[in-house]
């Protein structure tokens, strides 16, 4: 099966600063793929690379199939990317940043206004979309750039930070979209700091630290390398970060 | 004090920063801006000095052309002041994020009001030390005035100073509380009556009507032309009290002088305490206001944007999209429309110092009319380069930590470069068209000739526009909200320094053209050289932009 997303010997450098060193990953169609480590190991660096807004020092970044140095927008059209800061246009409405990003997926005013309907029950957020984003807490920036990222119904998702600042029924609720997303064959890449929200959907897991992955595979796969140790995961990431 | 003082100190700390972090880009930036406005000094001082030279000597119409120049002079710097201090006072006062961190710490709002004052002086008394201080020293020599003289003009011109800006920082109050509670029209209304006013007040004062009568010789009855109708033209001024007590400190009258400057301070003191007594009573409730609303409060805050709306699909593709986000990104920019008031009121003198100036016979038929068309390109030269410099060199940057949006997404790049460009030229090109094509039916009788100037000056609007786009392109800084700081970096300077040599370029072609010698010659250098310079740029930008930096 083709890989979702497929990144070869990348290398990301500042200056003489080594952010991601030579980073190999495969993420296959279906997985709900989580990328741990600690602050500066290069989860959102590696992000960037993959999203196309960093360009990798060396080394290949394919996603569905299209190398994203060759044919950016044919690969960043088939996925959808919610940021770890949920910066918005701030003197837009949700309503019309939501239509302008539906634009820039080359979606037309009628199919936007449907999917809207569609998703409008993932997060209630009608109360507020008329006002400018400058307005909204971080949650509901959060939010609105979530249903942006669903927006054209893409093939994968890249998440950094998806439930920051979110409430509890809103992380119930990002917890069963991403879910839900897996389950009608999509593929989800999410770096996250909660491990406890990792560890409840994540199929797959990657540990990394100063930009090399140290260890991935499934949460037993880990239990196995951990011998046994460790139970939870945030147990097995002190065991095997130390 | 003991918070202000720190507070104030902190700003200065770049000094620091340069030395101790040998941050050389920040001090060549710190450089480049000492240094321009050190030339920019030099050249008042000279131009100062020679011409006073040569007005004491005349006996005739000397002192009355002094006194002109004196009050003109300074009424110019009393307008930069007020003006100056208008706009960054709605910033220090209003919109600074300093101040909403010191609002949530244990120090009082009159301390705050008292900081953002000095702060706000600091910043806007830019006119005195740029243009004020020449004049001084010029006078000064040309006088040959002792140690004392400097003393007392300096002195004078700090509390010139005192004034304008509190004049300017009370009017910023009156801005701060107007903004959140009127809408859009009203509030342009509020911007630009006052500087319409000030502007024609001004044109009226600097070019009078009965100016010929002044100074023509054939209605002289006496010996010296007397300077009371100059006077009179400035009597409401607040800098005519300074030009005054200039003039007496420079005749030695020190009875007169005395009473000038003790009046002149107890004005000052008056105007800072009914300033300070109004932002005691008023300061944190404006303050307060103004941060729970955005720039355009129609209403309450829950109905900020009226009608519900997606995309107006005027122009079709990912080009109106942009256009679209641009525009209405620009339009809903407090910042802005703070700029381009300024920038507009600037131009508004130049117009109307062309109608009033421009419009006599003598000039019309001077020898030195291409030498004027040249410099009218240069002017237009000049603001399409301040545009540029404030609003398409930033236009990437602009993006900010929203940029993600669109680099992420399967947009094609090149499209935004292209709108942006084509955008901000347009804008430019339309403004500055108007106003060349305004300014030459004073100057040029020729049809072909004003053709060939309004083609060069569109050229040079776009080529302008172009390299501030590449080089804003090249050096862009996604982490600010207020993109348009970035007009203070090496790349900003890069946009103004080769901006002024393209301008002058084109301004030698236009006066060669203006000639009507050389006339397909200077039009065919000019294209290609705006073309060369516009191609370079835009492909600069082209591969620039293609990732995030």
């Amino acid at each position: 099966m083709q890989a979702a997303i497929s990144l070869t010997n990348v290398t990301k450098k500042f200056g003489t600063m080594v952010a991601v060193d030579n980073l190999s990953l495969e993420i296959k169609t279906g997985e709900l793929y989580g990328f741990i480590g600690p602050n500066g190991s290069g989860k959102t660096t590696t992000i960037k690379m993959m999203t196309g807004l960093y360009r990798p020092t060396s080394g290949t970044v394919m996603v569905s199939g299209f190398d994203l140095a060759k044919t950016p927008e044919k690969a960043k059209a088939t996925f959808g990317y919610i940021p770890d800061e949920p910066f918005v246009y701030e003197r837009m409405s949700g309503r019309e940043f939501l239509y302008l990003v539906g634009a820039l997926y080359r979606l037309s005013k009628e199919k936007v206004t449907a999917r809207l309907e569609e998703l409008k029950h993932v997060f209630p957020v009608e109360g507020i979309w008329d006002e400018y984003a400058e307005n909204y807490s971080r949650g509901n920036k959060q939010k609105l750039t979530i249903l942006a990222a669903l927006l054209h119904n893409p093939k994968i998702l890249v998440i950094d930070e998806p439930i920051v600042g979110l409430d509890p029924e809103s992380t119930q609720s990002a917890k069963k979209i991403l879910q839900d997303f897996v389950a009608r064959g999509g593929t989800v890449f999410v770096a996250t700091h909660t491990l406890s929200f990792a560890q409840d959907v994540c199929t797959k897991i990657g540990i990394l630290k100063n930009g090399r992955v140290l260890v991935e595979g499934t949460l037993e796969e880990l239990r196995h390398k951990a011998r046994g140790e460790a139970q939870s995961l945030e147990e097995l990431y002190l065991t095997l970060t130390h | 004090m003991n918070v202000i003082l720190p507070l104030l100190w902190s700003k200065f700390s770049f000094f620091s920063k340069i030395v101790k972090d040998r941050d050389w880009t920040l001090g060549i930036v710190v450089f480049g801006f000492f240094f321009i406005a050190f030339l920019v000094a030099a050249a008042t001082f000279a131009f100062l000095w020679r011409g006073f030279i040569f007005l004491k000597d005349q006996p005739v119409f000397g002192e009355a052309l002094m006194v002109y120049a004196l009050e003109a002079g300074f009424a110019i710097v009393f307008s930069l002041l007020v003006v100056s201090s208008i706009s960054s006072g709605l910033s220090v006062l209003f919109r600074s994020s300093e101040l909403s961190f010191l609002a949530s710490r244990p120090v009082s709002f009159p301390k705050l009001f008292s900081y953002g004052f000095l702060k706000n002086f600091l910043i806007s008394s830019w006119p005195v030390m740029v243009l004020g201080t020449p004049a001084i020293f010029a006078l000064g020599l040309v006088y040959a005035r002792s140690f004392w003289f400097y003393v007392l003009a300096f002195f004078g011109a700090f509390v010139f100073s005192l004034i304008a800006i509190a004049l300017g920082t009370f009017c910023a109050l009156i801005f701060g509380a107007l903004i959140p509670r009127i809408n859009r029209t009203y509030l342009w209304a509020a911007l630009l009556t006052p500087l319409v006013i000030l502007g024609i007040l001004f044109a009226q004062s600097i070019v009078p009507v009965h100016f010929e009568a002044m100074f023509r010789a054939d209605v002289l009855e006496e010996e010296v032309v007397s300077t009371i109708d100059i006077e009179r033209n400035f009597q409401w001024w607040p800098s005519h009290i300074f030009v005054n007590l200039l003039r007496n400190a420079t005749q030695n009258a020190f009875a007169s002088l005395l009473q000038l400057v003790v009046s002149f301070t107890l004005f000052a003191g008056f105007a800072v305490l009914i300033l300070g007594s109004v932002a005691k009573k008023t300061y944190f409730a404006l303050w307060a206001k103004f941060q729970e609303t955005s720039f355009v409060a129609g209403g309450s805050l829950n109905h900020i944007v009226r009608r519900p709306r997606g995309i107006p699909h005027i122009i079709p593709g990912e080009f109106g999209v942009m256009l679209w986000k641009d525009l209405f990104s620009l339009l809903r920019n407090s910042n802005t429309f703070y700029s381009l008031g300024f920038l507009l009121f600037l131009l508004f003198f130049y117009v109307l110092g062309i109608v009033r100036v421009v419009n006599r016979e003598e000039t019309a038929s001077s020898q030195y009319l291409p030498l004027l068309i040249a410099l009218t390109v240069a002017i237009i030269g000049y603001f399409a380069a301040i545009f540029a410099l404030r609003f398409v060199f930033p236009a990437i940057s602009r993006e900010g930590k929203s940029a993600w949006v669109l680099w992420s997404s399967p947009f094609r790049l090149h499209t935004m470069i292209w709108e942006k460009f084509l955008f901000y030229s347009f804008l430019f090109a339309v403004l500055l068209e108007a106003l060349f094509l305004f300014s030459s039916r004073f100057l040029i009788d020729d049809l072909f000739i004003t053709l060939v100037l309004s083609i060069m000056v569109a050229m040079m609007v776009a080529t302008i526009c172009a390299c501030a786009l590449g080089l804003g392109s090249a050096l862009p800084d996604f982490r600010y909200d207020d993109a348009e700081r970035l007009s203070n970096t090496p790349g900003g300077l890069g946009v103004v320094f080769l901006s002024i040599l393209y301008v002058g370029a084109i301004s030698f072609l236009g006066y060669m053209a203006a000639k009507g010698s050389a006339l397909p010659i200077s039009l065919g250098i000019a294209v290609i050289l705006s073309g060369v310079l516009s191609f370079y740029f835009l492909r600069l930008a082209f591969v620039k932009i293609r990732y995030i930096r």
